[in-house]
């Protein structure tokens, strides 16, 4: 009962950080709120890609044609047909799951750097057409005009909008990563070969996987389009792709806290440094090679047991939260060195 | 019991048994079933397990979770949306580390734990899946005398509705389990018998001693 009540006040507490934070850029200027969702449509974005990077160990080249696609989609739609937002979000995340689908069942053939040139060269491909079939989708100039959800139209209630989304996509990656599926893909990860011979279907699995990253990826493609107002072939270059990976690589792969803690860290200081100065991309350049360098599993899990440790403090003051789940280092476990040195030498 | 000097093609047998190698010519019939072009999943949810001759484990979960997966891998559905580890599935999988003496390192990461452990897990994560023919594949390699003798052991307290089929280069270990042996040599069995009868045999000790070639079979 005790157990239960803690477990209850640890959620409260959680939704409760997670609603502040979230909550935070709607006292900020326009500026900042919109900036503040762009780190949020990124997040999603980087969460995606991360199923299949940090859980399934596939990394990924070309991740912006689900977003691109879905993007193009729902500006189509927007711009052209003028359907409502409702049938737009449901196309664009069905037109990246057909996308990840039909290029699942091409890319999840392969493994390592001829997955990586494969999901690149579909994604490249796309671009192509974006940029030159011209009256379907605007060329280089892209679909300008795109309206955001009727209920959604100013800054602070499309922030909101953005926020539940977000919300909403972080609690399905959440419960993937816990669930019997989000285990097996972690085992797929570290040994196919091992995972058919315990009876998985492995291909179906990365396959679901793929699916599944392809239209989160379009939720976020679907938002982006919604809170730009205009859809360019950007959206499907390779440059999309490589800084969702740098979000990934720079947060921690593997974790739920690390893509978003990517996210941030990129839109934030992409935006800040180049109103400082104009070589920005090489002073950014630097920043990431400097913070791989030092913390090459990155910044999250070198970060997070810090962080946990002040919420532990917190959650005792809040009543028995975080009581008995210190913070475990690595090789100051008795089991651990009996695991390692088991007859004692 | 499957012995045999080294390319005498006795893991290449376990690769066409299990599907990981499609054969030349020939069938692979396992329980009256032509499983030929099946997939290793489908024959392992048919009742086949087997371990590698190089650990073949997930070496950044704790062995708890490696015994959880490879309950997991026999069931029919994922179940997506069931917890990982659910308390059902965590109580089955510290009743199988508390069997085979693992449970005080449950939560130790696989690549934290010592050769002999790894090899006994290998071991125990084919046993998880429940199989009626369980394929071993030099269960003993690398491990010190005391270490085989553990694992020895471990094999030797199989359930017996378990069908054993073992590859081993220790021959103390391979007349140690075995209730029938068969000696291949170049992709030919050789002979095959009680393994005290093929401890007499002229091809045999013609193999092993290099005192002049076997007569085929």
């Amino acid at each position: 009962m005790r157990g239960q009540r803690a477990g209850l006040m640890a959620w409260g507490f959680r939704v409760m950080v997670v609603g502040m934070v979230l909550a935070a850029p709607l006292g900020l200027p326009p500026f900042y709120v919109n900036l503040s969702g762009q780190v949020l449509i990124y997040a999603i974005l980087a969460l995606s890609l991360d199923l299949l990077a940090g859980v399934l160990g596939l990394w990924s080249l070309g991740h912006a044609a689900a977003f691109g696609v879905a993007a193009y989609t729902a500006a189509f739609l927007a711009e052209r047909l003028g359907v409502s937002w409702g049938i737009q979000l449901i196309s664009g995340l069905g037109v990246a799951a057909a996308l990840g689908c039909v290029g699942g069942l091409v890319v999840m053939r392969v493994r390592g750097l001829y997955f990586m040139m494969l999901t690149l060269g579909i994604a490249q491909v796309l671009w192509a057409l974006a940029e030159n079939w011209t009256g379907l989708t605007g060329g280089a100039d892209g679909i300008p005009g795109i309206g955001r959800p009727s209920p959604f139209i100013t800054t602070n209630s499309f922030y909101v909008f953005l926020a539940a989304c977000f919300a909403l996509n972080l609690l399905v990656l959440w419960a993937i990563h816990r669930s019997n599926y989000g285990l097996i893909l972690r085992g797929i990860r570290d040994n196919a070969l091992r995972m058919e011979a315990l009876g998985v279907a492995t291909f179906r699995a990365r396959l679901g996987a793929y699916v599944l990253a392809s239209t989160i990826g379009g939720f976020a493609g679907v938002l982006f389009a919604w809170q730009q107002g205009l859809v360019s072939p950007g959206v499907l270059s390779v440059d999309t792709s490589a800084e969702t990976l740098l979000m990934v690589i720079l947060g921690g792969a593997g974790t739920l806290g690390g893509p978003i803690l990517g996210a941030v860290i990129v839109v934030l200081l992409e935006t800040l440094v180049s109103t400082i100065t104009a070589r920005w991309m090489t002073a950014l350049g630097v920043c990431y090679i400097l913070t791989v360098l030092g913390a090459p599993q990155g910044l999250y899990p070198v970060l997070m047991p810090k962080v946990a440790r002040v919420f532990a403090t917190w959650g005792r003051w809040f009543g028995g939260i975080g009581d008995g789940k210190r913070a475990r280092v690595e090789g100051d476990s008795p089991s651990l060195r009996r695991a390692t040195h088991p007859e004692g030498h | 019991m499957l012995v045999g000097p080294n390319g005498a093609g006795k893991s290449t047998l376990f690769q066409i048994v299990s599907g990981y190698l499609p054969p030349d010519r020939g069938s692979v019939v396992l329980f009256g079933a032509d499983v030929t072009r099946a997939a290793p999943y489908v024959r392992s949810r048919m009742g086949l397990g087997r371990t590698f001759q190089i650990n073949a484990l997930f070496a950044n979960l704790t062995v708890q979770e490696n015994v959880c997966l490879a309950m997991l891998g026999c069931r029919r559905s994922l179940g997506i949306w069931g917890q990982a580890v659910d308390r059902n599935i965590a109580g089955v999988a510290r009743g199988q580390l508390e069997a085979w003496e693992m449970l005080e390192w449950s939560d130790v990461p696989v690549r934290q734990l010592a050769y002999g452990l790894q090899r006994q897990l290998e071991i125990l994560l084919a046993i998880c899946q429940k199989p009626r023919l369980l394929l071993l594949d030099e269960p003993t390699a690398g491990l010190s005398p005391r270490e085989t003798e553990n694992i020895v052991r471990l094999i030797q307290r199989l359930p017996r509705d378990i069908t054993l089929l073992v590859v081993e280069h220790d021959m103390d270990v391979a007349f140690e389990i075995a209730d029938h042996m068969s000696v291949l040599h170049l992709g030919q069995v050789v002979a095959t018998g009680h393994p005290q009868d093929l401890q007499a045999n002229s091809d045999v000790q013609a193999i092993y001693l290099g005192t002049g070639a076997p007569g085929r079979q």
